[in-house]
C-alpha cells in the first residue's frame, strides 16, 4: 500500500491492443453488434454493462474484463484484471472492505494486539526488562516515529 | 480398545471442527458477497440526475448529492476516483475522494454505483490545468503532448463530486 503511486498493489492489469473489422457494425452500434464485436474480438463471457465515451467509442464489461473499440478505426483494447495472491485479500481486508461483522472483528483484533504490545513490555525480568535494555529499546520504539512525525508534520 | 476410544473423540472433535469452519466460512462468504460499501454511509434519500446537475452546476455547488449510474473507469493506482455514466450519452461525472480515506476497486468497472457527496468545483490557472490534464493521463496510461496540448475554458473549470460514501452493487 506504501507504493499505490507506481502500482496497483490487489491487482495486475494487462492491457492487449489488437484490430477488428468494424465495417459491417453500425453506429451507434446495436445489441446484436456488441455481440458481433464480442466474437471478431474472440471474448467470451457475460456482459456486464456497456458504455459509450464518445460517438466513435465503445466499451464493453465483463467480469475483470474491459474492452475498448473504436467504432472508425477498429483499434481495439482489451484490459484484464487479475487479482494479485493473498496481497488482494490482505488488502481488502486491511482497508475494511468487507465492513460490517469485520469491522468489529478488526477492532477486537486491534485491542488485543495492543494488550499484547502493553503486556509483552513486562515478560522478560531483570536487566533484558523493561527497567534495564527494555526501556532503551521501547524508547527508541516511540522516538522513531515522533522524530518521522515532526519532520513531516 | 484405548486407542479406539481416542479414535472416536478425534473424529468428534474433528466433527465440531469441521462444523465451525463450515459455520465460518458461511460467514465470511456472507460479509464478502454482498455489495462493496465504501466510506460513509449513503444518508440521502433520493438520486440526482447527472444531466440534471452539469446542465446546472452552480445550483448544486457545496451541496451534498447523490448520483447512481456504471462505473466506466477507475483510477488504477489508487482507487481516488471513479467516472460514473450519466443518464445522457457520453456524459460522466468524476467522484474524487481523500486518498485511502476510500479506496475503488478496479474490479467496480462495468458494475452499478451509488455515490454520495459534496458537489464541488475547481477553477484551475493554465499552469494547473495543464498539470492536471497530465496526472489525468498518466493516471489513465494515456500519452499526453504536454508541449503541443491547446488549454481550453472546459479544462480549467472542474465540476467533480467529492466522495463521502458509496455502494458497488
Amino acid at each position: 500500500m506504501n507504493h499505490v503511486a507506481d502500482w496497483n498493489p490487489s491487482y495486475k492489469i494487462d492491457n492487449h491492443t489488437f484490430q477488428i473489422d468494424v465495417s459491417s457494425l453500425q453506429v451507434p452500434p446495436s445489441d446484436s453488434d456488441v455481440n458481433k464485436i464480442m466474437s471478431l474480438s474472440g471474448i467470451s463471457g457475460e456482459i456486464q454493462s456497456t458504455f459509450m465515451p464518445g460517438p466513435d467509442h465503445i466499451r464493453i464489461f465483463l467480469e475483470n474484463q474491459t474492452l475498448d473499440v473504436n467504432l472508425k478505426t477498429g483499434n481495439a483494447e482489451l484490459e484484464t484484471i487479475n487479482k494479485r495472491a493473498f496481497l488482494q485479500e490482505f488488502n481488502a481486508m486491511h482497508l475494511n472492505h468487507p465492513k460490517k461483522l469485520w469491522t468489529w472483528m478488526a477492532d477486537i483484533y486491534a485491542a488485543v494486539l495492543i494488550i499484547l504490545a502493553v503486556t509483552g513490555l513486562f515478560v522478560l525480568k531483570g536487566k533484558k526488562g523493561i527497567t534495564g535494555r527494555g526501556a532503551w529499546l521501547t524508547g527508541l520504539g516511540i522516538l522513531i516515529p515522533l522524530i518521522f512525525y515532526f519532520i513531516y508534520f | 480398545m484405548h486407542f479406539e476410544t481416542c479414535n472416536l473423540v478425534s473424529t468428534k472433535k474433528d466433527k465440531t471442527m469441521v462444523k465451525r469452519l463450515l459455520l465460518f466460512i458461511l460467514i465470511l462468504s456472507y460479509i464478502l458477497a454482498d455489495e462493496i460499501e465504501l466510506g460513509k454511509k449513503l444518508e440521502l434519500n433520493s438520486t440526482t440526475k447527472v444531466s440534471t446537475i452539469l446542465d446546472n452546476p452552480e445550483k448544486y455547488l457545496d451541496k451534498p448529492v447523490q448520483v447512481s449510474g456504471t462505473v466506466v473507469d477507475v483510477c488504477s493506482h489508487r482507487g481516488c476516483w471513479i467516472d460514473v455514466s450519466s443518464d445522457r450519452p457520453y456524459e460522466t461525472i468524476t467522484v474524487k475522494v481523500d486518498d485511502g480515506v476510500i479506496v475503488f476497486p478496479i474490479t467496480a468497472k462495468g458494475k452499478n454505483v451509488v455515490a454520495e457527496g459534496k458537489f464541488e468545483k475547481l477553477s484551475l490557472t493554465d499552469e494547473q490545468a495543464l498539470r492536471f490534464k497530465k496526472h489525468e493521463a498518466e493516471e489513465k496510461g494515456e500519452e499526453f503532448d504536454e508541449k503541443n496540448y491547446k488549454l481550453t475554458e472546459e479544462d480549467k473549470t472542474i465540476y467533480r463530486l467529492r466522495g463521502l460514501g458509496a455502494v458497488i452493487q
